[in-house]
């Protein structure tokens, strides 16, 4: 093994390919070696030949007989011998270099050579030197066969020579008959070292082999890298055009102006849809200032320094700004645009893109939405308050008793008709909500005080329904919220707890703090919604059960509305029920950020109140209720007694149950007459149907009817102890039914209301005959209420007149700004009942009676 | 078309080898064949002058020819034996044809004058030579002071080739043990006259 090539390597056993490529570039190598050895050899042996002959010609050139010579046999020997001996190997080199054959005949011939030269010195010692040159010669193949031949060649040589012609071989006659041996040995003994230096000359160019086959697969390998990586790059480079060129296209065709502009404002790129939008060529807007084309960017001016102020803005947030604006087309020609702007940092190159739409059609669609819901507000709304409040007049009994089935058919279709303004409603509300359009009246108001009122509106319906109300533990910090909307959603809440409820169950409300957040929660005891269903519950449009034979009446947008109140208060709106166990509707307002709410204390003086009733209950529920407001009380159980009593005293009202025996107590009807004709003072009283009382119109503050609505009475009798004077109210509405519906709701309460069908009509008679307030519908055939509010204001005396806007639209801030006038509240038709219009009024007319007595004290 | 091919190479192979042999064998036959000289030389020189010093007890006589290169290793010998033994004297004879007068002054005759002990004469025309019955170059007679011929032959084993040999060996034993024995030895040379005159 000792010429074997080098046994693989672990590297070599996993790299194969390798291990074959460097084999071959060794056999190759090898091979070049054997060939160009071959040629050396070639020229050696013609320089042996031709120096044997010279040598010849030169020592004795010719053979002696006497005076005649002929030429030497040496020379034909070195000449003719020497041919033989380089004929074939010659042949060999010319005919197939390299070979294995080649090689070993070049051996026999080179030690043959050497033992001619050898023979011809006649044996000389010196000659034997040949042998060890050639040898060294023939170990150029890197070979160890041709020196294994070549040995044997010379040992065959001395051996036969030294038996036949011993002095040819070793310049004696006899020579001893090993020491052809002893030559072989010393042979031996040179090609030991010469076949050690094949073996690492072999190693060597084994390992130069294996690195060069290395280096070439890292060459292949870096080689294909680059190949890889360059058709990457290209494709890269392409997909890179590609998308440059989709981007540039996008950018070029987006249906909106992108723009980008530097950090001093200056504008750096444009697309060719802001060339259209604004009429100029791009090299006309380059290097041009940004507010060359953006007059406004919300509320704000974009001047140089509004700009740096949008800017910052941009820079410090992580997703674009959108806003509405102003731009400026050419010819100053201004456009409505939305502007989305963004931070844009490229490499240390910071920019701001802007994104400009112009939505002068959005805006144009807007309006005309806008003024769809204003004529859908106005004409829905109007005729079904009117419808309604007829309804009321009639079911209230104002037209006389009806037979009760009449009775039964107008209660339907009144409460039909309040289902299909609460539809209306609904409808208008939500869809007001959803584009963000709804405006939210907040202020700051106690959780408890809200319950109050949820509970206010709920309870009848409860008493109704056999369902008992439970105010939990109650927080007082307060919140800031819309009232009438949170209450919307307090009532909607209750009503449905109410609905689902069993008969003879309870509703539990509560409002507690939990992570700066009132947590609202309203717990029924029905049937519950199971986990599946109650995803859906918010959604638009659905129910629980939405089948024919569902239990309960509703639109199913009662829920949506509340997420949707709540989610614009930033609060959240869930629920917490499981099927048989009942469920927990909740929601969260966060809480004000202000003081404590500090109720205000009633001004309002004590009143001394007779109440009478022939069973103590009347008395009982007034007493709770009037004595928080310092009313003091004074409770008679016939009539008899009761008038014994106002003869002592004028009592600041009187509350009158009236019984059937009352209606023929003529003495105390008179005392009653008496009381409000001569002491200016209310009466309410409470029956079934007033008409056998001959009682004058204004006395008649309330009939109601039994059971008793507690929140109810006292609303009336804390407003009857104030209409001690009867107020003259000018009503301009233009739908003569809605218009006649009021002045007989508001007649009820003793208040005396001039009516106009239009704003002209409305300004004569408040020159004429000044009204105390004005009671005004915005959409009026000859001028619309902002017209009339102007004149109004135009008008000195006018300045300080109360105004109820009672329409059917919801207004805006803008719109409730351009109305307002002194003392203005504001009503929506079908959603405010009549005891809010009536409310509304006392409200108006006790601060202009206030703030009189504030001016005639100062 | 391998065997074929094969058969070819074996065959020129075997040729080669062959014409190998055959020169070798060429080659060696020359060198082993012996100068024709007269087999019994005259047992007394014929004439005591063209001895070189009688004084001494053994007197060696070479004729060479000028020419002929295998002398050149017949001198060697005769150099080398008569470092080892200076009690012979030794007279070297050129024969050099009349009409070959610069023969006298080749390389051969200049390297014999330059061994010790060795007187070179020309030999015009070989008179001496043929007196002596010599025939070959490099042919010797060794003779005792009586003009005795003790030894008649060559001094080389082969043609043209230095190295120990019989003749050299007989005469050192000669002179070594100062025996009148006689011997005789094969000489390898040219030879000294054409064919013509002998």
């Amino acid at each position: 093994m000792l010429f074997s090539p080098p046994l693989k390597s672990k590297e070599e056993a996993v790299a194969p390919s390798i291990y074959t490529r460097s084999q071959y570039l060794f056999d190759q190598q090898r091979h070049a070696i054997y060939v160009r050895t071959d040629k050396l050899f070639a020229c050696l042996f013609l320089f042996q030949w031709i120096g044997a002959s010279v040598a010849a010609v030169l020592v004795a050139p010719y053979t002696w007989e006497g005076t005649t010579n002929t030429i030497h046999i040496h020379v034909w020997q070195a000449i003719v011998f020497g041919g033989i001996i380089n004929s074939l190997p010659l042949f060999l080199i010319w005919k197939q270099p390299g070979m294995l054959l080649t090689r070993q005949t070049i051996a026999i011939a080179q030690m043959l050579w050497s033992g001619l030269i050898i023979a011809v010195s006649g044996g000389r010692i010196e000659t034997h030197f040949h042998v060890f040159g050639s040898l060294a010669f023939l170990a150029f193949y890197r070979d160890w066969r041709v020196l294994i031949t070549a040995s044997a060649v010379t040992a065959l040589d001395h051996l036969l020579r030294g038996i036949y012609s011993p002095g040819s071989i070793y310049g004696v006659q006899v020579a001893e008959p090993w020491r052809w041996l002893e030559h072989s040995l010393w042979v031996v003994f040179c090609d030991f070292f010469l076949l050690i230096s094949i073996r690492f000359s072999l190693r060597d160019m084994q390992l130069m082999a294996h690195r060069q086959a290395e280096l070439e697969s890292s060459k292949n390998s870096v080689e294909q890298e680059v190949i890889t990586r360059t058709a990457e790059l290209k494709l890269s480079e392409q997909n890179l055009r590609d998308s440059e060129a989709t981007i540039r296209a996008i950018f070029e065709t987006a249906a909106d102006s992108i723009i980008t502009i530097a950090e001093n404002g200056t504008i750096e790129t444009a697309n060719q849809t802001c060339e259209k939008m604004f009429g100029y060529q791009f090299h006309t807007i380059f290097g041009k200032h940004i507010s060359f084309l953006i007059k406004q960017i919300g509320e704000d001016a974009c001047t140089e320094d509004g700009w740096v102020k949008w800017r910052d803005n941009c820079r410090f947030r992580r997703t674009a700004l959108r806003l509405e604006g102003v731009g400026l087309a050419r010819g100053r020609v201004e456009i409505p645009i939305e502007i989305s702007l963004s931070f844009v940092n490229l490499n240390g190159k910071k920019l701001i893109t802007a994104i400009v739409r112009d939505i002068s059609e959005r805006k144009e669609a807007e309006r005309r939405v806008s003024e769809f819901y204003s004529i859908v507000s106005h004409e829905l709304r109007t005729p079904l308050t009117s419808i309604r409040g007829s309804l009321g007049l009639i079911e209230g009994g104002m037209t006389g008793d009806l037979p009760i089935e009449t009775l039964e058919l107008v209660n339907i279709a009144r409460e039909s008709c309040d289902r299909l303004i609460r539809l209306i409603n609904d409808i208008l509300d939500l869809k007001k909500l959803e584009a963000g359009k709804f405006e939210f009246h907040k202020m700051e108001i106690a959780p408890s005080e809200l319950l109050g009122m949820a509970l206010a509106f709920t309870e009848g319906m409860a008493k109704e329904r056999g369902i008992r109300l439970e105010q939990g533990w109650t927080t007082e910090h307060p919140v800031v919220a819309d009232t009438d909307r949170l209450n919307q959603v307090l009532v909607n809440l209750i009503s449905n707890a109410i609905k689902f409820s069993p008969k003879n169950g309870t509703v539990e409300l509560s409002a507690t703090i939990a992570e700066n957040a009132i947590r609202f929660v309203v717990r029924d005891q029905g049937k519950g919604i199971s986990k599946d269903q109650q995803h859906k519950l918010f959604c638009k449009f659905q129910q629980v059960d939405s089948s024919d034979k569902r239990e309960q009446e509703g639109t199913g947008l009662g829920l949506a509305i509340c997420k949707a109140i709540v989610e614009q208060h930033g609060g959240a709106i869930g629920v917490e029920s499981d099927t048989d166990k009942g469920a927990s509707f909740w929601f969260t307002i966060p809480v004000s950020s202000g003081e404590f709410y500090k109720p205000t204390e009633d001004s309002a003086d004590p009143s001394y109140v007779v109440v009478i009733d022939d069973a103590k209950e009347l008395g009982d529920l007034l007493n709770k209720h009037l004595l928080p407001s310092r009313c003091r009380v004074i409770h008679m159980q016939n009539s008899e007694d009761a008038a014994k009593v106002i003869a002592e005293r004028v009592p600041d009202l009187v509350i009158f149950n009236v019984s059937r025996s009352d209606e023929r107590d003529l003495e105390l009807q008179e005392q009653l007459r008496a009381l409000y004709s001569v002491h200016n003072r209310p009466v309410v009283l409470f029956t079934n149907s007033a008409a056998g009382l001959e009682i004058p119109s204004p006395v008649h503050v309330e009939w109601h009817k039994r059971p008793v609505r507690e929140e109810i009475v006292v609303r009336d009798i804390k407003r009857a102890v104030d209409f001690s004077n009867c107020p003259t109210i000018l009503v301009v509405e233009d739908d003569s039914g809605t218009r006649k519906t009021l002045v007989h709701q508001l007649g009820k309460y003793g208040i005396r209301c001039l009516e106009a069908s239009g704003g002209e009509e409305g300004l004569n008679l408040i020159a004429n005959e000044n009204p105390e307030l004005i009671v005004l519908d915005v959409g009026l055939p000859d001028m619309n209420g902002f017209d009339f509010v102007k004149r109004l204001r135009e008008e000195h005396s006018c300045k300080s007149l109360p105004l109820l806007v009672y329409t059917g639209r919801d207004l805006t801030v803008t719109e409730r700004r351009d109305l307002t006038i002194g003392f203005t509240r504001y009503l929506t038709k079908s959603r405010a009942s009549e005891s809010d219009l009536v409310n509304a009024i006392d409200e108006l007319l006790e601060k202009v009676r206030v703030d009189v007595e504030a001016k005639a004290d100062s | 078309m391998y065997l074929r091919r094969s058969a070819r190479m074996a065959l020129l192979f075997g040729l080669w080898l062959t014409l190998l042999f055959f020169g070798t064998f060429v080659s060696l036959n020359y060198e082993k064949t012996p100068a024709r000289v007269a087999q019994a030389a005259n047992p007394i020189a014929p004439n005591s002058s063209t001895l070189p010093d009688t004084a001494k007890e053994f007197q060696l006589l070479m004729f060479a020819h000028p020419q002929c290169g295998c002398t050149k290793a017949s001198l060697a010998e005769l150099a080398r034996f008569l470092s080892r033994n200076n009690n012979i004297s030794t007279r070297v004879y050129f024969i050099v044809p009349h009409s070959y007068e610069s023969w006298k002054d080749s390389e051969t005759v200049k390297s014999a004058s330059r061994i010790p002990g060795v007187e070179v004469t020309v030999d015009y025309d070989g008179v001496i030579a043929k007196s002596y019955q010599a025939a070959a170059s490099g042919e010797c007679f060794l003779l005792d002071r009586k003009s005795s011929v003790l030894f008649h032959g060559g001094i080389t084993g082969s043609r043209g080739h230095e190295g120990g040999n019989a003749g050299l060996d007989q005469i050192s034993a000669i002179v070594r043990s100062n025996s009148r024995l006689t011997a005789n030895n094969a000489v390898y040379g040219c030879a000294l006259f054409d064919a013509k005159d002998k």
